[in-house]
């Protein structure tokens, strides 16, 4: 497990992360996301050890990481912009690791690497951005970390790629038990990965909270109804949201499915259905209500 | 997708420890393989490959063609023959019964092999300006090639996030840098050791030969720890070197500003040079300059010029060397605790730790500052002082800002810093400007004074000092330490290093001369006395103290100070003997003479005894000639005659006073002053560790056997002047005795 505890990063006069408490579970997929300088980057450094925390702690596993050798065998960190060693080729990456980490897997290295397509013996600085992204996420799962933190690794690969590396992630989480923890700036990119997800705003934690947990407490509703039947539907319903075009209303709210659909049957409405939410319009929901902006926050707009 | 239920460890598996302290050395070299090969090239070619070259060298100019043409004053054994001889190692003789003598063979035999010798050692230990170079530059690559991946923010958070300690990782790293060159280095040497023995060297010392070039391993450890020290302060590579050519170069600079500022307002300092000296000592390339003097001494330690030197400079080599080693051992700890606390995020920046930068910042401007202001000072004006000081302190210290915040615009943001920076160096400008420590017009009380020295312009004591400064160049015949060969670091003849006045009327009478030259002179224009019309006459006097101290200081004397100084110090027998080293020869190693002649003197040449063969009479002044008439005497005269004269020369110096010395130098203007001008012949003395080393130059290998004239020989290094005053009677009484009258 890794507990941060007021975790507080500065650099000169900017506080990248201000009194952060969490905890990221083992065997959960954990997500953190943020806009840009929200201090995502931040938190994976502490958590990896690059950044000594001016105040708070980070430990994993109840030891703290900053220069902790026993510690730092437990994960491995792939930055935002991954380094190799110069003029080497994918093999020789093997190599290095496998000095580094007793777990690291050479067969699974190269078996790995032939999945993708990487040959082992051409020279990283020949690869595309996106190769060199697949090359850095085959080392992590060979090193046989228990966890894997990942710097923005999902940005910029494409569709058939994100989802090979997400099936390698659930494989290596099924079989071990690996607890990835991924920062993004996009929602999108980790909805169908991640379990739990944390909102970085300004250095602070805005919510965190398990998917499941949010998607079960929050619905939206398409109907029409009768006429006259719109007050009654909102002295009964938990409307946290609602939208009209013409006679079609949207209503997000929040409540068990079961007993959303006994009071819609209740409204004899002409129509109504039941559409899920994505992941994005869960976090615009809550963070709504808790008086952000959420748009301008994590899409940028 | 399914999760694993979290599990609850709360001890974490002991892992081992990862990476070893091998594997990461091996890393690191494979990572750097260019420096590894460039250290190789470097040394090979500095090593064997030069050895090969310099030897092959010599080889080849002992090759008989070669030798004779540029040796044809050598005498070649008559039945030589030119087509058939060839010199080899092996000094076997070509030509059957009627070839070459085989002791010129044998000569030019040994001769090879200590040419071969002596050059092989010059290779290894003795040719100290190359390997420097090569020592200061591999240091700095060195360092920054293996600590440079901490300016480099995707390096760092590789590096720093893999599982392995910072302490292993800064030593794996620094170890690695000195490996590199170790390694080339040891290899170089070995290489060059064969190939001296290829050659056949004889003699090469080679123990000697390790301890030097341990040496300066040593010195290379030391500028190496500097330079990664100041690399983990820095955040950038640019910083970095210039935080290395800080670090280098900021010791030596505070030095020679103060020395600057102190020969600029202090006039009575001799040498400005003081204790600030010792803030070179601050540079790591201050121990490599000082050490490379001494090994080229070690080729010719047999010596006994040689090993006199080496005895001297020893002690101070050895304290250089420790200092090296200390410092070199404080530098790897320091920089280990700044590897550790180095924040990684400093990686980009300028410098890692905050607050080292105020500190730069006020010593580069402070120092800058009192360098711009000497401009003021040699306009002789106080606002321009000022303004140059101030515009100085400021603009560096922007400067500096810009470099350290990395954006112009924060060329100001530390105002109170830069306040305090600007009134330190208008300060100290002003301490010296108005000499607020008193240094400038300090005399010691008699009390403190162990013995003192001094040294007048117009007293001709440069021209006395040869016989001195023959001992000091050669050795000295008297206690057995002549070597023909000349030492060829001698210093300059300073009158002053063998002057001991320990007498109380002496101290005083320098005391009352110091205190007259700081009231004519002052601290304002030295020209007023002269533009008065008034003549002044340079006096350095040096104090030593009983502190162990030594104050050197100069003035300018008016006439009648000078006269009131030297009534005193002609008459003490420690100034004598000083000034007159000639007084301390003994007769047995009478040197030669020569005498020249002034217009007023002649000699009636029909009164001097021909020699046979030497056409002395040719040598005669005749009333009308253009050149400077020279009469070399040693034809003349035999050892008795030269013994005769030397005595009474002596005589003549112990008895000379102040008011017998005139000197065509002591008056400027004689028709304005209404002086007669004054001409004298006088003697010249070629002492004799000058005339055997000038015979050596000559023969070759030989000295003393073969007795050479005056004119034989031809130019000298080393001779005295002596004027012959009118005082000077037991010396006009010997020539006269000996057919020579002078007016």
């Amino acid at each position: 497990m890794i507990e941060a505890r007021a975790l507080t990063k500065r650099f000169g006069d900017i506080t990248a992360l201000d009194n952060i408490t969490a905890t990221i579970r083992d065997g959960e997929v954990f997500g953190l996301i943020g806009t840009n300088g929200a201090g995502k980057s931040t938190f994976l450094r502490c958590a990896a050890g690059i950044y000594l925390p001016d105040e708070g702690t980070v430990e994993i596993d109840g030891a703290g990481v900053y220069e902790n050798v026993a510690v730092k065998q437990h994960f491995f960190f792939i930055s935002d912009e991954q380094f190799f060693i110069p003029n080497a080729a994918s093999a020789e990456m093997g190599q290095f690791y496998r000095y580094y980490y007793d777990g690291f897997d050479m067969e699974r290295f190269r078996k790995l690497l032939k999945e993708f397509g990487l040959d082992e013996n051409r020279k990283i600085s020949t690869f595309s951005k996106g190769m060199k992204k697949q090359l850095s996420v085959i080392l992590a799962l060979s090193a046989g970390t228990r966890y894997i933190f990942c710097d923005e690794t999902f940005d910029g690969l494409d569709p058939v790629m994100r989802q090979a590396v997400k099936s390698l992630f659930a494989e290596a989480i099924e079989e071990r038990g690996m607890t990835p923890v991924i920062a993004s700036h996009n929602l999108r990119e980790l909805e169908d990965i991640c379990d739990h997800v944390g909102l970085l705003h300004r250095g602070g934690i805005l919510l965190s909270r398990d998917i499941d947990e949010l998607k079960l407490g929050v619905h939206k509703i398409q109907c029409v109804l009768q006429e006259g039947m719109e007050e009654e539907a909102k002295k009964q319903l938990d409307i946290i949201q609602s939208e009209q075009r013409g006679r079609l209303r949207l209503y997000i709210v929040r409540g068990e499915e079961t007993e959303i659909r006994g009071v819609m049957n209740s409204l004899k409405p002409v129509f109504y259905e039941l559409i899920p939410l994505s992941l994005e319009e869960i976090f615009i929901t809550e963070t709504e209500v808790a008086g952000y902006d959420i748009k301008k926050l994590i899409l940028g707009e | 997708m399914t999760l694993k239920s979290s599990s609850s460890e709360n001890n974490l598996k002991k892992q081992k420890s990862g990476i070893s302290f091998a594997e990461l050395v091996r890393q690191n070299i494979r990572g750097n393989l260019w420096l590894v090969l460039l250290a190789f090239l470097v040394m090979l070619f500095n090593y064997p490959v030069n050895m090969a070259m310099q030897l092959s060298g010599v080889q080849q100019s002992f090759a008989h063609r070669g030798y004779v043409m540029t040796n044809d004053s050598y005498s070649v054994p008559d039945d030589l023959d030119p087509n058939s001889f060839t010199l080899s190692g092996d000094s076997s003789v070509i030509g059957g019964a009627d070839g070459p003598t085989s002791v010129f063979v044998a000569e030019k035999t040994n001769e090879l092999s200590e040419a071969l010798t002596r050059t092989a050692k010059d290779v290894l230990f003795g040719d100290a300006s190359l390997i420097m170079f090569i020592v200061a530059v591999a240091a700095a690559l060195c360092a920054f090639a293996m600590f440079r991946y901490l300016y480099s923010r995707q390096q760092t958070d590789f590096y720093h996030s893999l599982p392995v300690s910072r302490t292993k990782r800064f030593f794996a790293n620094y170890v690695s840098g000195i490996l590199f060159m170790l390694v080339s280095y040891a290899l170089g040497l070995l290489g060059a050791v064969i190939a001296a023995m290829f050659f056949q060297t004889q003699g090469l010392m080679l123990g000697l030969a390790l301890v030097v070039n341990a040496h300066y391993m040593l010195l290379f450890l030391l500028i190496y720890t500097a330079t990664v020290a100041a690399m983990l302060l820095a955040g950038s590579l640019a910083v970095g070197v210039l935080a290395a050519g800080w670090l280098w170069s900021a010791g030596p600079a505070a030095s020679a500003v103060i020395m600057s500022l102190k020969e600029t307002h202090f006039d009575t300092l001799y040498d400005a040079a003081g204790t600030e000296q010792k803030l070179q000592y601050l540079s790591p390339i201050k121990y490599l300059t000082e050490y490379t003097y001494y090994p080229h001494l070690l080729t010719d330690m047999d010596k006994p010029v040689y090993m006199k030197r080496l005895t001297e400079i020893g002690p101070h080599i050895s304290h250089v060397l420790t200092a090296a080693l200390i410092l070199t051992l404080a530098g790897m700890l320091v920089s280990l605790w700044l590897f550790q606390k180095r924040a990684s995020e400093s990686a980009g920046g300028s410098i890692a730790f905050r607050p080292v930068k105020p500190f730069v910042r006020i010593i580069t401007a402070v120092l800058s500052a009192l360098t711009l202001s000497m401009i003021g000072t040699g306009l002789d004006s106080l606002a321009w002082t000022m303004f140059f000081t101030v515009a100085g302190a400021v603009i560096v210290h922007a400067v500096m800002e810009i470099i350290i915040q990395q954006d112009v615009r924060k060329l100001f943001d530390h105002k109170p810093e830069l306040l305090i920076t600007v009134i330190l160096s208008v300060g100290i400008v002003l301490g010296f400007q108005y000499d607020v420590t008193g240094c400038n017009r300090y005399v010691p009380e008699t009390e403190d004074v162990s013995s003192a020295a001094v040294s007048v312009s117009n007293m001709l004591t440069d021209d006395t000092g040869a016989t001195a400064l023959a001992r000091e160049a050669y050795g000295s015949l008297a206690d057995g330490s002549f070597s023909p060969e000349e030492f060829d670091d001698y210093s300059y003849d300073d009158v002053k290093k063998r002057m001991k006045l320990t007498d109380a009327e002496s101290i005083e009478a320098l005391r009352k001369a110091a205190f007259a030259g700081l009231s004519e002179w002052g601290t304002q224009n030295t020209w007023e006395g002269y533009d008065a019309g008034e003549q002044t006459f340079y006096t350095v006097i040096n104090w030593r103290l009983k502190n162990g101290r030594e104050d050197r200081r100069n003035y300018y004397l008016t006439e009648e100070a000078l006269k009131e100084l030297m009534d005193v110090l002609m008459g003490a027998e420690a100034y004598k003997e000083a000034v007159y080293p000639i007084l301390s020869v003994n007769g047995n190693d009478v040197g030669l003479f020569g005498l020249q002649l002034s217009g007023n003197d002649r000699i009636d040449a029909t009164d001097l005894p021909l020699i046979a063969g030497t056409g002395v009479q040719d040598r005669y002044y005749n009333a009308g000639a253009n050149v400077s008439p020279t009469l070399n005497l040693d034809g003349l005269y035999s050892a008795d005659i030269r013994r005769e004269l030397l005595e009474a020369l002596k005589t003549d110096l112990r008895e000379l006073r102040y008011e017998d010395y005139d000197t065509e130098w002591l008056s400027m203007e004689y028709a304005e002053r209404g002086i007669e001008e004054k001409h004298y012949s006088y003697l010249i003395y070629i002492p004799q560790e000058e005339v055997l080393a000038a015979q050596y130059r000559i023969m070759g290998n030989s000295y003393g056997d073969k007795p050479l004239s005056i004119e034989d020989i031809g130019g000298y290094q080393f001779y005295d002047i002596y004027p012959i005053f009118d005082s000077f009677t037991h010396v006009k009484e010997v020539l006269s005795e000996h057919n020579i009258k002078l007016n």
